[in-house]
C-alpha cells in the first residue's frame, strides 16, 4: 500500500468513530429527560448530532482524497484546506453550542411562568484563535506546494552546465 | 528554518492556546457559578431599601472577575444597582452587596426584578452572562 494511506485511512476510521458512531450512540443511549432538558435550553441534540456526522464524513471523506494525492500536489493542497476550513466550521459549531451565527456567543433561554433565565457564553476570542490557527495552517501548505511547485535553482541551472561542457 | 516549519508550529501553538485557555475558562465559570448557586442569593427588604448579597467563589485555576447588577421596575418605575469586583484570585470567596431603593407605586405585588450575574476571566477576553427575571406576569 502507497505510504501515508494507511494513516489517511486511520484517520478517516478515527473521524467516522468519533464525530458520527459517538454522537449517534450518545443520542440513541441518552436518558429521556437529558434530551428534554436540553430542549429546553434552545439546544437540538438531534441537529446537533446530525451536523457532527455530516462534518465527520466530510472530514474523513477529505483525510482520505488528502492521503491519496502527493504531498505538495495541488489536489493535496485543496483536500488538506478544505479539510482545514470545515475543522474550523465543527469547532466553531461546537464552541457555540449548535449556534454557528453566534461565532462563540450562545444564548440559552428558558422560561416558566413569570420567571426567565438566560445564559450566555463569550467565546469570541476561542474562536479568533482557532480561525488564525487555521490561516496559519493553511499558509504553511501553500508554503509547501509553492515550495514543491518552483524548481530548484540547480535545476534551472542544469542545462546551462550541460552546454558549456 | 524553513517558512512552512514556522507556519505549522505557530498553527497549533495557537490552536493549543485556544483550548487551554477554552478550559481553564469553563472550569472557573462553572464552578464559580455553582457556588452562587450552592450558596444562595439573599434578597433582604428593610426601610424601603433592597439588599441582594451575591456570594462568590472563584472554584477555578485562573482570576475571575464578578459582576452583577439588579434592577427593580414597579409601575413603569425603574431603580437599580451594580457592583463588580475584579480579579478574584482561585479559591478565594467574595460577596457582592447590593442594595437599591424600591420605586414606590401603588401595586408593589406587580414588581419586576432582573438580575444579572457576569463572570470573566482573562481581562475580559471569555465570560459568561447569566441573567434573570422574576416576577412581572
Amino acid at each position: 500500500m502507497r505510504e501515508g494511506v494507511e494513516q489517511g485511512l486511520l484517520l478517516a476510521a478515527v473521524y467516522i468513530l468519533g464525530l458520527v458512531a459517538f454522537p449517534i450512540a450518545a443520542i440513541w443511549r441518552a436518558p429521556p429527560q437529558l434530551l428534554q432538558a436540553l430542549s429546553r435550553l434552545e439546544i437540538d441534540p438531534i441537529a446537533f448530532a446530525k451536523t457532527l456526522s455530516s462534518l465527520g464524513i466530510i472530514l474523513a471523506a477529505l483525510a482520505v482524497v488528502e492521503s491519496l494525492s502527493d504531498r505538495g500536489s495541488l489536489e493535496w493542497l485543496l483536500a488538506s484546506s478544505a479539510s482545514t476550513l470545515t475543522g474550523l466550521v465543527l469547532a466553531v459549531y461546537v464552541v457555540s453550542a449548535g449556534q454557528i451565527w453566534s461565532l462563540g456567543n450562545p444564548t440559552a433561554h428558558v422560561a416558566t411562568d413569570g420567571t426567565s433565565v438566560s445564559v450566555t457564553l463569550r467565546l469570541r476570542t476561542i474562536v479568533l484563535l482557532l480561525a488564525l490557527g487555521a490561516c496559519l495552517r493553511i499558509a504553511g501548505k501553500v508554503a509547501e506546494y509553492r515550495e514543491g511547485v518552483l524548481p530548484p535553482v540547480i535545476a534551472r541551472e542544469e542545462p546551462r552546465a550541460r552546454r558549456e561542457s | 528554518m524553513r517558512a512552512r516549519t514556522v507556519l505549522a508550529a505557530s498553527a497549533i501553538a495557537v490552536e493549543l492556546a485556544a483550548v487551554i485557555l477554552l478550559v481553564l475558562f469553563i472550569d472557573a465559570a462553572i464552578a464559580t457559578l455553582s457556588n452562587v448557586a450552592e450558596s444562595g442569593i439573599r434578597v433582604e427588604r428593610k426601610d424601603g431599601v433592597l439588599q441582594v448579597h451575591v456570594p462568590a467563589r472563584n472554584g477555578g485555576f485562573v482570576p475571575v472577575d464578578v459582576a452583577a447588577s439588579v434592577e427593580i421596575r414597579v409601575d413603569g418605575q425603574i431603580s437599580s444597582a451594580d457592583e463588580a469586583i475584579e480579579s478574584v484570585p482561585p479559591g478565594k470567596s467574595t460577596v457582592l452587596d447590593l442594595r437599591l431603593p424600591i420605586p414606590g407605586g401603588p401595586d408593589q405585588a406587580e414588581a419586576e426584578l432582573n438580575l444579572r450575574i457576569e463572570i470573566e476571566a482573562f481581562h475580559g477576553l471569555l465570560g459568561m452572562e447569566v441573567s434573570g427575571r422574576f416576577g412581572g406576569g
